[in-house]
C-alpha cells in the first residue's frame, strides 16, 4: 500500500513539472569490475506436475551497454530439507554461451522445505536458498474507462482475495517490464481491487494480448523488487532517495566453505535474486 | 554603575508616520556617550542615561533620521514616528536594502530582508518569494529548482526554525518547493539567524528565520494587491479604531490549473493564503496581538486523484511593559500542518499532520545602558499523526487503521545577558535549558537487545529486525527524556565606529526530526520526536568574523569563517522506505554531520545603484559509522557529501534606480552542482534495466547557473495620486540555461538502448506583475 502511495506523490510531480524538459545527455560514467548476476525467479504454477527452472547467469555492464552471459563452472538447486530426500539437480545451459540455465523439477519437490542455489564462477562459490511462497489467484480483470493523464491511457481493474491468515507481499507484473509490489497491511483478509494504467509508453492496440501475473513473494524478496522497481524506472523525481547497489540473496561463501570464521568477500558479491514464487496468470486481449 | 550621580531611563515605541506600523531594529544612537540601543522585534525602546542632555538620533536605512535633544532628569516616555525617506524614489515600496550591518553588537551570522527587497529580487514567473531571496545570502542554498525548504550553512532543511509571528511552521513551500508560503505584501521583517543564535531561541540546530508579520495601518485605509502570472494577491488593512487598533486582511491565490496543461480532463493545482492580523493598543503599556496563517495547496486529477498540504497558525500575543525598563512578550500559538490524500482507484484516504500547543513568556529587561537581561519560557506540546488510511468507498478493501499516534513536550528556559564590558567590547551570552518528553503511545515495539536494525555480515548490509512484541503505554507516562543544556556566547570587538570582529559559540540540540532521504523534503515527509530510539541532534557552532563599514556606510563588508558539527544525525539504511512506516526505528541509525565554510558579503547600501555580491566556500558532510567493529556503517562508514553540498556559491544582486519611473533589477547565481550517484554499471533483472551505483553522493550534476533581470515601471501620473501602480517585467534565466534538476539513467523504451537523461525545470521564463496600492 505504501508503495501506491508513493507512487502516486510521484505521478503528480511528474505531472506537475511537464512544463519541464528532458534531453539526453552524455555522461563520464565511473568503471566497476563487472559482477556476476543471477536473475532465478521460479514462477511456480501449481497445477503442473512439473516446473521448468530457468536461472540467468550473466556479468554486468557498464551503464550504456548490455549485460553479457557469463560462463559458470556449474549450477545446481538442491533440496536442503533433511527430512524428504535430498534432492539435487545440475541445471544445464540451454545453449552454449547463452548464460541460461534450465532444468525440470517436480513442482511438488519445489514447494517443499529450502533449496539452494549454487554457481561456481571464477573459482568462487555464489549460494541463495530460498522457500516457495504462495499468492492468491486473480479473481477477475475488467477494462475500465477511466485514465489518470491522458485519454488514451487504458485501465484495468484488477480483484484478488486476500488470505486472512498470513502476511502477503504480492508482486503483480503487468508486461511490458511494468511491475508493482504491494503488501495486505491495509487490506489483511479482505477482496481488494485497484486500477492499474496502460499509458502511450505501452502502444497497445485492440487485439493486442497482455498476461497479467501476480506472484507470492516474501518480505526480503518484495523490498529488493521495490527497490529495482524505483531504480530502474530513471524518470525525472524531484524527491530523489539515494541511488544505491541494490543487493539481493545471493552470498558469495567462498571462503566461509573453506574456513567458517572468515567473512564474505566484500567486494567480490553478485547481484539477482532467487526465489521460487506461486505464480497466477491471466490474459486479456485490448478491446 | 557605581555612580553617585543618578539615572534616568527613556523608553517608547518607534513606528511609521504614514502606517504606525512599530519599527524593528531602529538604531537609537547617543553619540557623545558613544552608546545606543535598537528598537525590538515590537518597536520597543529603552534607554538608563545618567542625568544630562543629551543628542538622541533615531535612525533605520529607509527612513530620514531623526534626531532629539533630551533632557535626563527623569524616567520617561518617548515615542518617536519616523518619515519615509522620500529621497527613495520608488514611492510604492519601502527600499531599505539589506540590514545595515552593525558592527557594535555582538550578534553575528544575520542576514535581514526587508520586504521591499523581496519584492524587488526577479523571480521565476514574477511571484516575490521570502525563500528564494535567502538563496541570494551567503551561506544560503536549496536542492535546485522546485525543490522545497532552504539549506544554512550545510545544515539539512528540518534544521530551520521557521517561525511566523513567533509561531512555528513546519513546511514553508507551496507546490512542492516552487513557491514559498509567505505572502510578501504581508511581511514586515525578516531575519535569518545562520549562527550565534540568542539564547531565546531552540528546538533547530542549523537555523532560525523570524519571520513578523505587519500590524496593519492604524491610521488609514489601505488595499495593496497584485496580479500575476501564478497568483493574485491582496492586502486589505486599516484601523478599527484610529491609533488604536488596526486589521490586516491579506489573501493570495494561485490560479486554478497551474504546471498541468491537461485541458481535456477535469485537474486542478492550486494554493492559497490567508494572513490575518489584528492588533489593538489598549493603554501605553499594553498592547494585543491576534494573529492567524491558513494556507493549503490542492491537486486533483481527474476525480482518481486528490491531495491537499497546508499548514494553518492561530495566535495571540500580549505586550505588556512592567515598567519602561522592563518589557514582556506573552504569546500562545496553536500551529497545525495537514497533509491528505485521496485515492480514488485503490480506494483509500489518507491523512498525517503534526499540531502543537505553544506558550511563550519571554522578557526583556533594560538594566542599565550597558547591560540588557533576556529571560523566558517556551513549552510546546505535539501531538504527531503518522497516518491514518480509510477506505473511501463501501466496496474498497481497505481496513482503516491508524498509524501509533506519538506525543511529546519540550519545556525551555533561557536567560541571556547583553553587556557592553567597555566602549569597545560587548558581550552577549547565556543558556538554554531544555527538556523533552517523549510520552507513552498505543504500542512500541520490542526488539531482540533492543536492536531493531540488524547487520547482515554476508551482504554487509543492513536490515529491519522482526519485533519479539509490542508493549502500550498510558498517555501520561514519560518513555523517555532528555535535558540539555545550552551555552551560547557572542562577543564583538569594535576597533572604532566602523569596523569591528566578532566571535560566537553556539551549542543547540534539535528534538524533532523529518524523516526524509530524498534530496529536498516532500510534503509527505513527517516529523518524528526524539524517543527509546531516537536521539536529540546536538550542534556545537563556532564563528569568527570581521565587519566593516566603509564610507559613512555606503558600503559594508562582512566576511566570517564557521565550523559546526552535530551529533545524532539521523541516516537511512540504504533503501529505507521511509513512507507509511509504522516502525521508522528499524531503517535508522544515528549518525554525525559537519560543516565548515567561509562566506564573504559586500554591499553598497546608497545611491542609484545598490546591491550586494556574496560568496561562499563550504563543505558539508555526514558520516554513519557502523556500531560495532563488524558492521560496516552506511556508506563503509566513510564521510560522504549531504545531498546539499555546494562548495562555490556567487550571488549577486544589483538594483539600479534609473529615474522615477524606471527601475531595473538583475542577480546572478552560480552553484556548484548537486551531489549525485552515476551508475558504475548496470544488471539486467526479469526485463528491466538496473543501475547500480558506488559511494554515496560521489558525483555532481553540472554546475548551476543563471541571470535573471527586472525591469519596474512606475507610471508618473501616480504623482499626487491615491492610486498606485506599477509594472514588473521580468525575465528568469536570461540565457536559457538548461540546469539540470537530475541526471538519470534509463533504457529507451522505443530503442531499447540505455541513455542519460537531463531535467531541466525552467528555461528562460518571462513574466509581467502589476502591483498596486491606494
Amino acid at each position: 500500500m505504501k508503495h501506491f502511495l508513493y507512487t502516486l506523490v510521484i505521478m503528480t510531480l511528474i505531472a506537475s513539472s511537464l512544463s519541464s524538459c528532458e534531453d539526453v545527455v552524455s555522461v563520464e560514467l565511473p568503471n566497476d569490475t563487472p559482477k556476476l548476476v543471477i536473475d532465478a525467479i521460479v514462477r511456480i504454477d501449481t497445477t503442473k506436475s512439473n516446473t521448468m527452472v530457468v536461472v540467468k547467469v550473466f556479468k554486468t555492464s557498464v551503464f550504456f551497454e548490455n549485460n553479457t552471459p557469463a560462463i559458470p563452472d556449474l549450477v545446481t538447486l538442491t533440496n536442503l530439507n533433511t527430512s524428504i530426500p535430498q534432492e539435487s539437480s545440475l541445471l544445464e545451459e540451454t545453449e552454449e554461451g547463452s548464460g541460461i540455465f534450465t532444468s525440470s523439477i517436480s513442482t511438488k519437490a519445489l514447494m517443499q522445505g529450502q533449496w539452494q542455489l549454487q554457481i561456481n564462477y571464477n573459482n568462487q562459490i555464489f549460494t541463495a536458498t530460498s522457500q516457495y511462497v504462495p499468492s492468491v489467484p486473480i479473481e477477475s480483470i475488467t477494462f475500465g474507462d477511466g485514465f489518470l493523464f491522458d485519454e488514451d491511457d487504458i485501465e484495468v481493474i484488477i480483484s484478488i482475495i486476500d488470505e486472512p491468515n498470513r502476511n502477503d507481499f504480492y508482486l503483480f507484473d503487468f508486461d511490458f517490464n511494468n511491475f508493482l509490489v504491494t503488501d495486505d497491511e491495509f487490506y489483511q483478509g479482505q477482496p481488494f481491487s485497484f486500477s492499474y494504467f496502460y499509458d502511450n509508453d505501452d502502444s497497445l492496440v485492440p487485439g493486442d494480448q497482455i498476461d497479467i501475473s501476480i506472484l507470492g513473494i516474501d518480505e526480503p524478496f518484495s523490498n529488493f523488487m521495490e527497490k529495482v522497481i524505483d531504480q530502474s524506472d530513471g524518470s525525472f523525481n524531484p524527491f530523489e532517495t539515494p541511488s544505491i547497489t541494490i543487493r539481493g540473496n545471493i552470498v558469495n561463501t567462498t571462503n566461509l566453505e573453506n574456513n567458517e570464521n572468515a567473512m564474505s568477500q566484500p567486494d567480490n558479491f553478485a547481484l539477482g535474486y532467487f526465489a521460487l514464487v506461486q505464480e497466477f496468470k491471466e490474459t486479456i486481449v485490448i478491446k | 554603575m557605581t555612580s553617585a550621580q543618578e539615572k534616568f531611563t527613556l523608553s517608547g515605541t518607534v513606528i511609521d508616520s504614514a502606517t504606525g506600523e512599530t519599527l524593528i531594529g531602529v538604531n537609537i544612537i547617543i553619540q557623545s556617550l558613544k552608546t545606543g540601543t535598537t528598537t525590538n522585534e515590537y518597536g520597543f525602546y529603552s534607554i538608563t542615561l545618567p542625568e544630562g542632555i543629551y543628542e538622541l538620533t533615531y535612525s533605520i536605512l529607509g527612513y530620514t533620521t531623526k534626531t532629539a535633544t533630551l533632557l535626563f532628569n527623569k524616567n520617561d516616555t518617548q515615542n518617536i514616528s519616523l518619515n519615509e525617506d522620500t529621497e527613495q524614489l520608488d514611492e510604492i515600496i519601502i527600499s531599505n536594502n539589506v540590514e545595515q550591518t552593525n558592527t557594535r553588537t555582538p550578534q553575528m551570522s544575520v542576514n535581514t530582508i526587508s520586504s521591499g527587497t523581496i519584492k524587488k529580487i526577479p523571480v521565476v514567473l514574477g511571484e516575490a518569494d521570502v525563500v528564494k531571496s535567502l538563496l541570494l545570502l551567503p551561506g544560503v542554498t536549496n536542492a535546485g529548482e522546485g525543490s522545497s525548504g532552504f539549506n544554512v550553512r550545510g545544515g539539512a532543511v528540518d534544521q530551520n526554525l521557521i517561525l511566523l509571528d513567533e509561531a512555528t511552521i513546519f513546511n514553508s513551500s507551496h507546490l512542492f518547493g516552487f513557491f514559498s508560503v509567505f505572502n510578501p505584501d504581508a511581511i514586515k521583517d525578516v531575519k535569518l539567524y545562520k549562527g550565534g543564535i540568542p539564547a531565546r531561541y531552540g528546538g533547530r540546530v542549523s537555523s532560525v528565520l523570524d519571520i513578523f508579520q505587519k500590524e496593519g495601518n492604524s491610521k488609514e485605509y489601505k488595499i495593496t494587491g497584485g496580479i500575476g502570472a501564478v497568483s493574485s494577491r491582496i492586502l486589505v488593512e486599516g484601523p478599527i479604531k484610529k491609533n488604536k487598533a488596526a486589521f490586516l486582511v491579506g489573501g493570495r491565490t494561485s490560479y486554478a490549473h497551474l504546471f498541468l496543461p491537461l485541458f481535456d480532463i477535469k485537474n486542478s493545482a492550486y494554493f492559497f493564503d490567508l494572513n490575518t492580523k489584528i492588533n489593538y493598543r489598549i493603554n501605553e503599556n499594553n498592547n494585543i496581538f491576534l494573529s492567524g496563517y491558513f494556507g493549503r495547496d490542492v491537486f486533483s486529477i481527474n476525480e482518481n486523484f486528490s491531495n491537499t498540504y497546508g499548514n494553518a497558525v492561530g495566535n495571540f500575543r500580549w505586550n505588556h511593559i512592567f515598567s519602561d525598563r522592563l518589557f514582556s512578550n506573552l504569546s500562545l500559538i496553536y500551529s497545525d500542518y495537514f497533509y491528505g490524500l485521496e485515492l480514488d482507484f485503490v480506494g483509500f484516504e489518507w491523512n498525517s499532520g503534526i499540531q502543537n500547543i505553544n506558550l511563550k513568556y519571554d522578557l526583556k529587561h533594560y538594566l542599565t545602558n550597558t547591560l540588557q537581561l533576556n529571560y523566558g519560557l517556551n513549552t510546546t506540546y505535539y501531538s504527531f499523526n503518522p497516518g491514518i488510511i480509510r477506505p473511501n468507498r463501501p466496496d474498497s478493501g481497505i481496513i482503516e487503521e491508524q498509524l501509533v499516534k506519538k506525543f511529546a513536550n519540550e519545556t525551555a528556559v533561557y536567560i541571556d545577558l547583553e553587556q557592553d564590558i567597555t566602549p569597545k567590547l560587548s558581550v552577549e551570552y547565556g543558556v538554554r535549558l531544555s527538556h523533552f518528553i517523549r510520552f507513552g503511545q498505543d504500542e512500541i515495539n520490542l526488539y531482540e537487545n533492543n536492536n531493531p536494525v540488524i547487520f547482515n555480515p554476508e551482504t554487509e548490509s543492513y536490515s529491519e529486525a522482526t519485533p519479539i512484541g509490542v508493549t502500550t503505554t498510558a498517555r501520561n507516562s514519560q518513555l523517555t527524556s532528555f535535558t540539555n543544556v545550552e551555552p551560547r556566547i557572542a562577543t564583538s570587538y569594535s576597533f572604532n565606529d566602523d569596523s569591528s570582529i566578532k566571535g560566537s559559540y553556539t551549542r543547540l540540540s534539535q528534538n524533532l526530526h523529518l524523516l526524509s532521504n530524498t534530496s529536498s523534503p516532500t510534503p509527505l515527509d513527517v516529523w518524528t520526536p526524539s524517543g527509546p530510539f531516537i536521539k536529540p541532534q546536538l550542534l556545537n557552532q563556532f564563528a569568527f568574523g570581521f565587519f566593516k563599514n566603509i564610507k559613512d556606510k555606503s558600503y559594508s563588508l562582512e566576511t566570517e569563517v564557521f565550523y559546526k558539527d552535530i551529533q545524532n544525525r539521523i541516516d537511512y539504511i540504504d533503501g529505507a522506505d521511509l513512507i507509511a512506516n509504522n516502525a521508522i526505528e528499524r531503517v535508522i541509525l544515528n549518525g554525525e554531520a559537519r560543516a565548515y565554510g567561509w562566506e564573504i558579503l559586500f554591499r553598497k547600501n546608497s545611491g542609484k545603484l545598490q546591491g550586494w555580491i556574496a560568496y561562499t566556500l563550504s563543505k558539508s558532510e555526514q558520516r554513519t559509522p557502523g556500531r560495532t567493529s563488524i558492521e560496516t556503517g552506511i556508506n563503509n562508514g566513510e564521510w560522504y557529501n549531504t545531498p546539499y553540498d555546494k562548495p562555490n556559491d556567487l550571488s549577486l544582486f544589483l538594483n539600479y534606480e534609473l529615474n522615477n519611473k524606471w527601475s531595473f533589477n538583475s542577480n546572478f547565481i552560480y552553484q556548484t552542482g548537486r551531489p549525485t550517484n552515476f551508475p558504475v554499471g548496470q544488471f539486467e533483472f526479469q526485463g528491466l534495466v538496473v543501475p547500480f551505483f558506488g559511494a554515496r553522493n560521489s558525483q555532481r550534476l553540472p554546475d548551476f547557473h543563471r541571470i535573471d533581470f527586472s525591469a519596474t515601471l512606475t507610471p508618473t501620473k501616480n504623482k499626487g495620486r491615491k492610486w498606485k501602480a506599477e509594472w514588473v517585467f521580468s525575465v528568469y534565466n536570461i540565457y536559457n540555461r538548461r540546469n539540470a534538476a537530475s541526471i538519470n539513467f534509463r533504457q529507451n523504451q522505443d530503442t531499447g538502448t540505455n541513455e542519460a537523461v537531463r531535467t531541466s525545470i525552467f528555461g528562460i521564463v518571462p513574466s509581467i506583475t502589476y502591483n498596486f496600492k491606494f
